[in-house]
């Protein structure tokens, strides 16, 4: 019993990976925001986000190593030294600038409406009324939302967008309310014919100037690092290639 | 940690108030369906029998969380289900919960039944035969009765473990107890604190729950059970009247 | 579409992995908790207070309390970061849960050993270890086994939560394949039907089991 108990601890310590030493960066996300990121059948991750991060870490000469995790454990992790950056359509708000530091910005975003064309949605108070609108949870998007027409509508968060888009297609929510080119990827779908966006919403006061790396707070050398990094990306037109190649603009 | 509850505690009361909500109504529920489904077990009633075993079976083979996903996702696959009536109730995440808190508690709980029934000494369920009690009147007057207050100890482990599953119901945007303080982790970053806030809630509901449940036990139960045991002795004086 | 299945399959190994590991940190812990019944008044105390603590809260609360509160705490002790990936977090939660429902059986078990058993035993001049390894184990264990055997198909079950912090086990790549292509219907069945699978399989072995130790 006791030999096994041994081997057990040892197991575990072994499970654990120690972090002292580490060479590589962690970069996490949660991967179900195509074309940001997301995971194939094959469970590898694709994506603007995993390119962008690719390219970076090969410009500043470290190992990445990716990392899917639920939403709502990315922000507490990292602040926690689980992960060294994340990644994905995170963007720079100021709800998340009190808590965890940002890179420079790499792409603008625009955010959108997801809804049944059968409904002929409109942005407007009286198509808005008493309808529920569907939106990941601890995002600028509930932000938004709930300040904009908190009085009018009824906000439903989900763990994640693909949750959120699930229960659009079941109809219990009117519309979902996420970042566009996200939206746009989902339209593309098979099934999702019935479906269209509505808005080109953006708003520096909610969603901050673009989306960005985020690092944890005081992490002044690694966002140096990053920072330099996308600026070579910028110049040599690195990034702008990318941005076409998952965006399209 | 106090500023989250002052700031939230219109939200946490309804998180607290959604939990007692979805408990209660699936732990009636369930008791109904598993005094019913114990009972159809006992007499062997043959098709009804085989349907219970069956349910039994899927039910506590598989995780609360797969038939939670299950029921709430599963239904609008199929294109006809958003258009059709049976589709309108599994709109609801509120139904959906409670039809998985109440398939989970009826299949531990009937089982639970069915084995306190067979334990039941026998010259206690012949007597009420002899006497001429139809099957139905039996099982109500006199198995019942007997089983429940025997039962009850364990019972309450039952409503705690019920109690418990509730907590996963936040993971279809239902905004329980759970459902809250993860909103509130979330827009907040307070992880540590609103995760502390929610265990404490729980502990206080489970040691509430125990201690209703005991005073039940230890008062009400056995006059509940006098009154129902000198009801059958009146049926059954009635019976030896004619 | 077919990977995605395959995916599933793949993450059965994860879910038996998760849950055969905390299986026996569950039945160590569960052990030492049974031991507080010989122990000093406190030391029983406390560990009863511990039990009900464990089985009155519910596991996504513990299970959330490891992955965020003891990777903090870990982090003050050890003066710099330790990681507990959902795994290692999972196999924590799952057996600390499992211990505090075992150690009861355990307790239980051990009142069924027959004192005349340690009676004969201590007249025979064994010392303490030998009596507890060759006397009250195997006995405890054949008076433990049917409700073990219960505890460990809740093990199983409960080990989906794990899914909910990211640990890609059957539920977790279910859920993965089920928002991607809106086939929610198939796949939660599928994962249900892997569980299922799964737990008939242990009963059938848990009764095999039991015959060939009945007392």
């Amino acid at each position: 019993m006791k030999k096994l108990g041994l081997s057990l601890l040892l197991l575990i310590i072994s499970c654990s990976q120690f972090a002292y030493a580490k060479q590589t960066l962690t970069f996490a996300t949660e991967a179900t925001y195509p074309p940001f990121v997301s995971m194939t059948a094959s469970d590898k991750m694709v994506g603007f986000g995993p390119d962008l991060v690719h390219a970076l870490c090969k410009i500043m000469q470290t190992n990445c190593q990716l990392v899917n995790a639920p939403w709502e454990s990315l922000i507490p992790s990292l602040k926690m030294g689980k992960y060294d950056a994340l990644f994905g359509g995170m963007g720079i708000t100021p709800a998340r600038k009190k808590v965890i530091d940002f890179s420079l910005p790499y792409y603008q975003n625009a955010m959108a409406f997801v809804a049944n064309k059968s409904t002929h949605f409109v942005l407007e108070p009286q198509w808005l009324k008493g309808k529920t609108i569907g939106v990941q949870g601890g995002t600028a998007f509930q932000n938004y939302l709930q300040t904009k027409f908190g009085k009018l509508i009824t906000i439903k968060t989900y763990a994640s967008n693909m949750a959120a888009l699930m229960d659009l297609k079941a109809g219990r929510v009117n519309a979902v309310f996420l970042d566009k080119p996200v939206a746009v990827t989902w339209l593309q779908k098979p099934d999702s014919q019935a479906y269209t966006t509505i808005g080109n919403i953006t708003s520096v006061k909610f969603f901050g100037p673009g989306n960005a790396i985020a690092i944890n707070q005081g992490n002044t050398a690694l966002q140096q690092k990053i920072n330099v990094a996308i600026k070579t990306m910028q110049t040599n037109g690195q990034l702008k290639k990318l941005q076409t190649k998952w965006f399209g603009k | 940690m106090f500023s989250i509850i002052t700031q939230n505690y219109s939200a946490i009361l309804d998180g607290i108030g959604t939990t007692l909500f979805l408990l209660i109504i699936s732990l009636l529920a369930g008791l109904i369906l598993s005094v019913t489904f114990a009972a159809i077990k006992y007499y062997r009633i043959p098709v009804l029998k085989q349907a219970v075993d069956t349910f039994v079976f899927f039910i506590r083979g598989t995780p609360f969380l797969v038939q939670l996903f299950l029921i709430y996702y599963g239904p609008f696959q199929f294109h006809w289900m958003t258009h059709s009536w049976l589709g309108i109730p599994f709109k609801s995440a509120t139904f959906c919960a409670l039809l998985a808190l109440i398939f989970n508690t009826t299949a531990y709980t009937s089982s639970l039944f069915y084995g306190a029934m067979r334990n039941l000494p026998q010259d206690e369920v012949t007597a009420g035969t002899a006497l001429g009690l139809s099957n139905w009147q039996n099982y109500v007057y006199i198995i019942l009765p007997r089983y429940f207050v025997r039962i009850l100890p364990v019972y309450k482990n039952e409503v705690i473990m019920l109690l418990k599953c509730t907590s996963l119901v936040s993971t279809i945007t239902i905004l329980d107890v759970m459902g809250v303080m993860r909103q509130i982790m979330t827009q907040t970053y307070q992880t540590i604190p609103s995760l502390l806030i929610a265990g404490i809630i729980y502990l206080v509901l489970a040691v509430a729950l125990n201690a209703v449940m005991k005073f039940f036990y230890s008062k009400k139960l056995h006059k509940v059970k006098n009154a129902l045991l000198s009801h059958v002795h009146q049926i059954s004086l009635l019976f030896l009247h004619y | 579409m077919h990977s995605f299945y395959a995916n599933i399959l793949f993450a059965t190994k994860t879910t038996l992995g998760i849950s055969l590991l905390s299986l026996c940190v569950g039945l160590l812990l569960g052990l030492l908790l049974a031991l507080s019944e010989i122990s000093p008044a406190w030391l029983k105390t406390t560990m009863n207070a511990w039990v009900m603590l464990i089985r009155g809260l519910p596991e996504i609360f513990i299970l959330f309390m490891c992955y965020y509160g003891l990777t903090l705490l870990l982090k003050k002790f050890a003066g710099h970061y330790v990681d507990l990936n959902p795994f290692v977090c999972g196999v924590i939660v799952l057996g600390i849960v499992f211990s505090a429902y075992a150690s009861q059986i355990f307790i239980a078990a051990l009142h069924a050993i027959p004192q005349e058993d340690l009676l004969a035993a201590q007249a025979l001049g064994l010392n303490k270890p030998t009596i507890w390894l060759s006397i009250i184990m195997p006995q405890l264990f054949r008076h433990a086994l049917t409700g073990l055997l219960n505890l460990w198909l809740v093990l199983l079950k409960d080990s989906s939560i794990v899914s909910l912090i990211g640990l890609h086990d059957i539920m977790n790549v279910a859920h993965v394949a089920a928002s991607e292509t809106f086939k929610p219907f198939n796949f939660y069945l599928f994962a249900g039907a892997i569980y299922l699978f799964l737990t008939f399989i242990s009963g059938f072995l848990g009764k095999k089991l039991e015959t060939k130790l009945a007392l």
